[in-house]
């Protein structure tokens, strides 16, 4: 494949190439339609007319009255007048004629000294005239003898049968195009149905694609399965992973801290207070970082549908804040996402549990699909979450820092400021944007996070 | 008030036992899934700490076989791995609470002690007898004129036990039960001593004696 080809479709180029083929197959056969049969009837009546002329030959030869044995050889269509069959024979200086012919003369070329000369002329009454003209060696300047057929009516009926030739191959070619073109979606629809299959591949609508497929098309679509496998075995493994460094170094960390408030008990605060801020700052990367390589993005496989998995969301959040009253209120108008489940509980739980945290009673969570355009310039159609709260909010000079890592809100409270920087991390990663302002409809915080359904493209 | 800690790692068990019982709980620790889950099978614990990465049995295991026998003590769940996708896990599963390592041990203690309170049949976050208020963080009994008098660490115990389920008829045993951990030397004719002790302090009419029954503690004014 020349690289300089660009961009091009299997289907209009193979009708394209069949629609040539076929157009030129069909001007061929035109082209032999309209010779072949002319050539064909002027060889027959050649024949014809060199037998007649052999046997004129041989009569007049010996014949004491060459006239008399010429007519008689001749049949009956010689005799007729202007019947469209003729001859002519010259036989030192003396010329024989059909009586067909009555006053006309056949108007002869150039007489050949030896040998046949074939011909068509005009002849009499507007008659088109096949003319055969042998010279025969014999006694004398020898003897030449001409005989002449009307060719007008079978002219007419080759015409009229190339027309009707015509007509029916142009009618065959129209059906033939048609057919082709019709042939070749069919045929190729199996690419169709392989192609969609793969997008809903990847907008996670499926783990794998399922579809009968021809032998052509299978080992394409089983190297996709195996991809999407492969993928999702990799990314539960890196998770795995993560999972157990995570535990690993975090358990260690645990104990460390309970050693720090040993010695703070102990009356050794300074020291523990170092350890203590060194243990957050590792707590802090680890948790980070970690969390970080879990993300999965958008791929294959990935799938997050908003309305079960934000319910079940909030009922754990519901027991996480047990004993508070807070009422949630959701707004889902979006039923699949092409993002990684885990990916969007993390963002969600994180944008929520901050909202529970603060909120006096009400926490409102929005799903909505917005068009090109819409909003601050995002380029495609994107989705937008949005969580609200009825808490104190933030103070406007600290907006811009809000998810900013190590950032806390309260220092009374607890959490570690990480969640917040989390959700950003996977804003990031999905290449959106997420902006935090006062929540009109609440009065406490609002948190907005605008994602684009579509996958940027990636730089090649 | 009974705790069970179930948690592999012998350090962060030990510490986090040490330092609950100075909060005044009875403390038990389990080291690994199956001495765990049978512990918090066959013992009355009023709450529960619960590693997942446990070897044996899977912590969430654990907790789903609890609640699938109908055992509902309150469960924090204390691990490593706090995605939130295992934390909606985990929360399903019937934990009650969720809190990922590491931590602040004041924080785990202020949340095992919201558990215990939602978990206690006497919910108000201050407990009060008398005009007698329960500071449970310094394990003294607080006068309304701010005279203090200090509390031995099982008449605490006893006594927020008492405070948790007014009202309620309870058994020498069952007292013994929550007040003391596994290990300990349980008598329950000490339970006694210690009512005595109580009653002495708040006025005898607090804890009423049913006899061959148990006590039934009074917190009206």
């Amino acid at each position: 494949m020349t690289k300089s080809l660009g961009p091009y479709s299997l289907r209009n180029r193979l009708s394209l190439v069949l629609s040539l083929v076929l157009l030129a197959a069909s001007a061929l056969l035109a082209f032999g339609l309209q010779d072949f049969p002319r050539r064909l009837v002027e060889d027959y009546v050649l024949s014809r007319l060199q037998h007649d002329a052999d046997l004129l030959y041989v009569r007049v030869l010996d014949a004491a009255d060459a006239d008399a044995a010429a007519q008689a050889a001749a049949g009956t269509v010689y005799q007729l007048p202007l019947s469209g069959h003729y001859f002519a024979i010259r036989q030192g200086g003396r010329t024989i004629r059909s009586r067909s012919l009555w006053d006309e003369e056949i108007e002869l070329a150039a007489l050949p000294e030896r040998g046949e000369t074939v011909g068509r002329q005009p002849g009499p009454a507007g008659q088109t005239l096949l003319v055969f003209t042998k010279h025969f060696p014999a006694a004398g300047d020898g003897i030449v003898i001409t005989v002449a057929e009307d060719l007008v009516r079978l002219d007419t009926a080759v015409a009229a049968f190339g027309e009707r030739m015509l007509i029916g191959l142009a009618l065959a070619l129209v059906v033939l195009l048609v057919v082709q073109r019709r042939l070749l979606v069919r045929g190729l629809a199996p690419l169709d149905e392989a192609v969609d299959a793969c997008r809903r591949l990847e907008r996670g609508e499926t783990s794998a694609v399922e579809i009968p497929a021809p032998t052509e098309v299978r080992p394409i679509l089983d190297a996709v399965n195996r991809l999407a496998r492969h993928q999702a075995r990799r990314l539960g493994r890196v998770r795995h992973t993560v999972g157990n460094v995570s535990h690993a170094l975090k358990t260690p960390l645990a104990v460390l801290a309970q050693c720090a408030d040993e010695l703070a008990a102990g009356g050794a605060c300074a020291q523990a207070d170092a350890i203590r801020a060194q243990l957050e700052l590792m707590r802090a990367t680890i948790e980070r970082e970690l969390r970080r390589a879990r993300l999965a993005g958008r791929g294959p496989g990935a799938g997050f549908d908003p309305r079960p998995e934000l319910e079940t969301l909030v009922t754990a959040l519901k027991r996480l804040h047990a004993g508070r009253e807070i009422a949630f209120e959701l707004d889902i108008s979006r039923t699949h996402l092409a993002f990684d489940r885990e990916d969007m509980l993390e963002l969600f739980g994180n944008l929520l549990d901050n909202a529970c945290k603060w909120a006096r009673s009400r926490v409102r969570i929005g799903v909505t699909i917005r068009p090109a355009g819409d909003g601050r310039g995002e380029p495609g159609e994107h989705v937008e979450f949005r969580v609200d709260d009825d808490g104190p909010g933030v103070p406007a000079g600290m907006l811009e820092r809000l998810g900013t890592a190590g950032l806390r809100g309260d220092q009374q409270r607890p959490g570690h400021g990480l969640g917040l920087a989390i959700v950003g991390d996977i804003v990031a990663q999905y290449g959106g944007t997420i902006r935090y302002a006062r929540s009109a409809a609440l009065g406490g915080l609002s948190a907005v996070v605008r994602v684009p359904l579509q996958a940027p493209p990636t730089p090649a | 008030m009974r705790l069970l800690i179930v948690e592999d790692d012998a350090a962060l068990g030990e510490r986090l036992r040490a330092r609950l019982r100075q909060e005044g709980y009875a403390v038990d620790l389990a080291a690994d899934g199956v001495d765990g889950a049978h512990l918090g099978a066959t013992e009355p614990y009023d709450a529960v700490i619960l590693d997942l990465g446990l070897p044996g049995k899977p912590g969430l295991a654990v907790l789903r076989e609890w609640r699938a026998a109908g055992n509902m003590v309150p469960v924090l769940i204390l691990t490593a791995r706090d995605g939130w996708s295992e934390r909606v896990d985990g929360l399903q599963a019937g934990a009650d609470d969720y809190l990922g390592k590491p931590f602040h041990v004041e924080e785990l203690a202020a949340r095992i002690q919201a558990l215990l309170r939602r978990a206690a049949p006497a919910q108000a976050p201050q407990l009060r007898v008398g005009h007698w208020r329960l500071d449970e963080t310094r394990q003294c009994l607080v006068g309304d004129d701010g005279r203090e008098q200090s509390l031995t660490g099982t008449e605490f115990r006893l006594l927020r036990y008492f405070m948790r389920h007014p009202g309620e008829l309870l058994s020498k045993t069952r007292l013994s039960e929550h007040v003391y951990d596994y290990d300990a030397e349980r008598d329950s004719n000490v339970i006694e001593v210690y009512v005595r002790r109580l009653r002495s302090l708040l006025g005898s009419e607090r804890i009423e004696t049913r006899r061959g029954q148990g006590y039934v503690f009074r917190a009206g004014r």
